[in-house]
């Protein structure tokens, strides 16, 4: 079978939600991306056989963001586009719909990303003042429609907020930061282990920044009305500002909770974009690609749980791969929230937990947290979440070259129960 | 019978205009006749119910009046007679047509425009499509002519005095759908749908009660305020506002939009015979006027600078490479984004100066698409053409690249070098600039023969001139794409030698510094740049070097003394370090002169030079430098180097530009004369 790569990527910035990038909708993100990629790698745009982008608040005025993005990146028409929905691992399946249309023939180079505009998700009228506007279209008198006047009440302004229901998962009626405040009483993970592990993440992201790390992932940003160039990440606290994390209040639980805006990841809007085709593509183009993708795995439990996703996505991925956890010389979790990370560290190292709540065989081996998120995570640098998933997989890629690691792991929770598992690998052919 | 044929669909008659020796079609004195014999065969066929005019051509319905023809009348010795004649002809035809005895529609579809909507005007009723290309309009003005077949009353007469005087007086057009709201047009459709439609409209003007509903459409279009301006008094009142704002734009220069006003004001409800024969008197007269000439020839000039290219093919360019960000460099950008519809990969020195870029073309379609001059998903793609960055990624496709960093050789040469690298062999380097001989630029490169100069003139997404600067070495294909490539920026290329200053910065210096040494004697700034403004130039020249810049005009008087020497004197006061002081930039952004500092500096008493004396040496300086740059033949001829002129400097149009204008003056007038005349 053809070994698939990632030839190379390129994100935008990742800007914290109603700041600088928030004149920007997704599909003008997707764009932008679109036309760094095709800057950055010297791939003729025409050989491109398929685009794909994740996205999870799909913009109402461009239904296919992928398409309009792709077209308007100025990509040749003759090149089909679509959008795909998994929650946060939006992008990462757009990775794996790329390894399937590879593998099964069907493409051989095809841009898989994601692309994420949380500043513009929506606000909706409620049924109640839908059913207003629907009742004063029908009334025809002037008798009629005084009368539908005086039915209305002020209650009906309050809108429906797209993010907030966006994250509450009907199954369970929770939102994604009480599945998390569920995972920390259950095994007991402390709000200052939550806030150090965010203030780490912090740092982490901070040193990253301060030695250029980024500087090979990032293409900048350009948002009106002022089009001032967005040139890096805008969500990492300094030492200053990120000491005060113990001052928030829970959010979740008001009031006995440890799940704090601080130590949960950062509503953000941003994209990514990577080029996913075969060995021999790269060869004949001439092109060292960035890694080879070894596998990819997603994996269900329950949505009550579904901070728990890696442990069981990357149960299935190491099954699959026939690769170990110590293989691993560079692990990114998600950091959707500190306490759902802290509570993954536990079960991937017991056998215990893994068997005993999630039905594992065993658990997949322990994490050696000097490896993990080395970049910082969400809680500092953000999680557009359609465009997470391709972000962790560029910096995965990037960070096996910098630490001259032969494979590393990258997965993450999704909301409603799921998790997604990748792993990659460097080889003597390829960056 | 050639260029119309007969179509017979039942009882309506299709006269479809296909002039099978032209692409587009124009209304030339055949047309004009051979019209006038079928339509007397249509006005008696029994079997014709009903004419609908269209236009067999894809490019538009009738372009106008056929130019060279015109052209031809203006420059003959009875002009007069002959454009009363003329007038005359085509009157006869529209009155035909609006006294047809059947109803006669016209189904418009691309340009119409002059005389092809003086002939729409005529038919009884006008349907128009939705295409874009679809313009309905009377530009004669632009000609400095009168519009000469019923235009003046008829298009008035049917969108209301104010909209139809305003529509001459500017030579703008209207698309379809703006038609229809006027109730210029009836009914408004795709393309595809027109010949029924309009054969539907005629079948409504064929019948008494539906023709009142479209008529009583049409006066619904004219808004009652509108229409109390016919009254009598207020008609005047409005005569006397539109002729101030005509004289404070044209001081009076141009003859025709004054005829224009008098024409419409004076008959309005008068008979039309008495409108009519005015009106072709009008047409006589300004088609004599030098005016009228000039402009004429200034547009076939236009003509001759896109045949610059000559027969030398080239591959269609979709990717033009842009290098800098400056004030060139995002003027640039516009035009390259907003007119030549090519794809931009940008390169800049950080994002940061990538940014300002991005906005000013953003600005720019903006305000196109406020104005509802273009749809906002046209205005989004031709902003969307552009991909900055800061390497140069998207310039591996590149058919021509635009250098426009700031003069500096070395940075130049570096970039070729860089350039050089990633670019296909056949990919034309395009420099801008106005002081670097392009030979010197073209040292080094390895393939010098792909370099070309492109100067622009400030600002670059307005000013129409483009000097194009072959080096010696440059190759003939080069030169070719980058004359193609001004022209799809609706930019006028000029072709000039690779001397310093080229052509128009050179002119212009002359000109420059002899108003600065005119100030050095102690003539008053104010007056000097007033004679200019008398003489028809936008601006003084005095003001002019604040808006050029300070910095920038003293590098470029400096590079040219070097080259020119003593010929090009300049006083003192023009080389002082706090030279700047003697301009303040206003609130409106625009420069205003201190004559008080600059009299204080020179410290001269005012000669007294009269204001004639003034524009004599003016122009005589001007002149002059003309006339030399065309003996060293700097420029292929008198008539470029007069388009180049009028477009790179707002040298007066109605003039003609340097040369022309030197020959209706005085002899003795400048240097040398020349051997060569107009072309």
């Amino acid at each position: 079978m053809a070994e698939i790569v990632i030839l190379d990527g390129v994100r935008t910035p990742f800007v914290k939600a109603g700041t600088a990038a928030k004149g920007l909708t997704a599909q003008e993100l997707g764009r932008q991306v679109l036309v760094s990629l095709f800057r950055k790698v010297p791939v003729p745009p025409a050989e491109v056989d398929e685009v794909i982008l994740g996205c999870v608040a799909q913009p109402i005025d461009a239904t296919n963001v992928a398409r309009v993005a792709a077209i308007n990146a100025g990509l040749p028409l003759s090149i089909p586009a679509y959008t795909v929905q998994r929650n946060c691992s939006s992008s990462m399946q757009a990775v794996s719909n790329a390894i399937q249309m590879i593998e099964s023939g069907r493409a051989e180079v095809v841009v898989a990303g994601g692309t994420e505009s949380l500043s513009n998700a929506p606000l909706i009228y409620n049924p109640e003042f839908t059913e207003f506007f629907n009742r004063l279209s029908k009334a025809k008198t002037l008798p009629q429609r005084l009368a539908v006047f005086a039915s209305f009440r002020l209650g009906m302004l309050n809108p429906r907020i797209g993010i907030l229901e966006g994250l509450t998962d009907p199954t369970c009626g929770m939102i994604m930061g009480q599945t998390a405040e569920l995972l920390a009483r259950e095994l007991g993970i402390t709000r200052i282990q939550q806030d150090d592990f965010a203030l780490a993440s912090h740092r982490k992201a901070a040193t990253a920044v301060s030695r250029g790390r980024f500087g090979r992932e990032i293409a900048p940003l350009y948002a009106p009305p002022g089009f001032e160039a967005i040139e890096a990440d805008n969500g990492i606290r300094d030492e200053a500002t990120a000491r005060p994390l113990g001052d928030l209040h829970p959010v979740f639980d008001r009031h006995h909770g440890t799940v704090t805006a601080g130590n949960s990841s950062q509503i953000t809007d941003g994209a990514a974009a990577l080029i996913i085709t075969t060995r021999d593509r790269a060869a004949a183009w001439g092109i060292k690609p960035l890694a080879r993708i070894v596998g990819d795995a997603y994996a269900g439990l329950e949505p009550r749980r579904m901070g728990l996703g890696p442990v069981v996505s990357t149960a299935k991925l190491l099954a699959r791969t026939g690769r170990r956890m110590s293989d691993f010389g560079v692990v990114e979790i998600n950091e959707a929230f500190a306490a759902q990370v802290l509570a993954c560290l536990r079960f991937f190292d017991s056998d215990r937990l893994s068997s005993d709540r999630l039905g594992l065989p065993k658990a997949p081996g322990p994490v050696n947290p000097a490896m993990l998120n080395v970049n910082g995570g969400a809680i500092a640098l953000g999680h557009p979440v359609g465009s997470t998933g391709a972000r962790l997989l560029l910096t995965l890629a990037h960070e096996l070259k910098e630490r001259n690691v032969e494979s590393g792991l990258a997965t993450l929770c999704v909301g409603g129960g799921q998790g997604a598992a990748f792993a990659l690998e460097r080889t003597a052919w390829t960056q | 019978m050639t260029r119309t044929r007969i179509e017979l669909n039942g009882r309506v008659a299709h006269l479809i205009l296909d002039d099978p020796g032209a692409k587009v079609n124009t209304l030339g004195a055949e047309l004009l006749a051979e019209l006038a014999g079928v339509l007397g065969a249509l006005a008696t066929d029994p079997a014709v119910g009903a004419v609908v005019i269209r236009s067999g051509k894809s490019t538009g319905f009738i372009a106008g009046a056929d130019l060279n023809e015109l052209g031809a009348i203006a420059v003959a010795p009875d002009a007069r007679e002959r454009g009363l004649a003329a007038a005359r002809l085509g009157q006869a035809l529209m009155n035909t047509i609006e006294d047809f005895p059947k109803p006669v529609v016209a189904a418009v579809n691309g340009a119409c425009l002059g005389g092809g909507l003086e002939l729409a005007l005529a038919c009884h009723g006008r349907a128009v499509s939705s295409d874009p290309s679809t313009k309905l309009g009377l530009p004669e003005l632009r000609f400095g002519i009168v519009p000469g077949f019923g235009g003046t009353r008829r298009l008035p007469q049917l969108i209301g005095l104010m909209r139809g005087l305003e529509g001459i007086l500017s030579s703008r057009s209207w698309s379809g759908r703006q038609a229809l709201k006027l109730g210029l047009a009836d009914d408004y459709c795709f393309p595809e749908q027109l010949p029924e439609v309009a054969e539907a409209l005629a079948a409504k003007l064929g019948d008494a009660a539906l023709h009142r509903e479209v008529l009583a459409a049409r006066r619904k279009t004219l808004p009652a305020w509108m229409r109390l301006l016919h009254l009598p008094g207020l008609r005047h009142l409005l005569a006397m506002r539109v002729r101030a704002e005509v004289m404070k734009k044209t001081h009076g220069r141009y003859p025709a939009p004054l005829r224009v006003i008098r024409l419409v004001i004076g008959h309005w409800g008068g008979s039309r015979d008495r409108w009519l024969a005015a009106e072709a008197g009008a047409l006589g007269d300004t088609v004599s006027t030098r005016v009228a000439q000039n402009l004429i020839r200034l547009f076939f000039l236009g003509k001759d600078a896109a045949k610059q290219a000559g027969t030398i093919p080239g591959a269609a360019v979709e990717t033009v490479g842009l290098v800098g960000t400056g004030l060139m460099g995002s003027g640039i950008a516009v035009a390259l984004a907003d007119h030549a519809g090519v794809r931009v990969p940008l390169k800049g020195t950080s994002a940061k100066k990538l940014g300002p870029v991005l906005r000013k073309v953003w600005d720019y379609e903006a305000k196109r698409i406020k104005r509802r001059q273009i749809e906002r998903v046209s205005g989004l793609k031709r902003f969307q053409l552009l991909s900055p960055g800061t390497d140069y990624g998207g310039f591996r496709n590149a058919g021509v690249v635009i250098e426009a960093v700031q003069e500096s050789l070395e940075l130049k040469r570096r970039i070729y070098v860089e350039l050089e690298a990633i670019l296909p062999a056949a990919a034309v380097i395009a420099t801008n600039t106005s002081s670097l001989s392009i030979d010197d630029l073209a040292t080094g490169m390895a393939h010098p023969e792909r370099l070309v100069g492109m100067h622009f003139f400030m600002p670059a997404e307005v000013m129409p001139l483009v000097e194009v600067i072959p080096g010696s070495r440059s190759s003939p294909e080069a030169v070719a794409a980058v004359v193609r490539l001004a022209l799809a920026m609706d930019k006028t290329p000029v072709v000039v030698k690779d001397t310093p200053g080229f052509l128009v910065n050179r002119v212009l210096v002359a000109y420059a510094l002899e108003a600065a040494r005119m100030v050095g004697e102690g003539v008053p700034a104010s007056r000097v740049d007033g004679a200019a403004t008398a003489f028809g130039f936008p601006m003084g020249p005095v003001r002019l070097v604040a808006e050029v810049g300070v910095d920038v005009m003293r590098e470029v008087v400096r590079h040219l003394q070097a080259a020119y020497g003593d010929r090009l004197p300049a006083p003192a006061w023009i080389g002082r370090e706090d030279l700047a002081r003697a301009f303040t930039k206003g609130r409106d952004g625009k420069w205003a002169v201190n004559g008080d500092v600059i009299a204080g500096w020179t410290g001269k008493p005012d000669p007294g030079t009269t204001s004639a004396e003034i524009e004599q040496r003016l122009f005589a300086a001007l002149l002059d430098e003309s006339r030399r740059c065309l003996l060293e033949g700097v420029v292929a001829s008198a008539g470029l180097l007069d388009l180049a002129m009028v477009y790179g400097t707002g040298f007066p149009p109605d003039r003609g530009g340097p040369i022309r204008e030197g020959e209706s003056r005085a002899p003795g007038v400048g240097g040398p004369a020349p051997d060569s005349g107009t072309s």
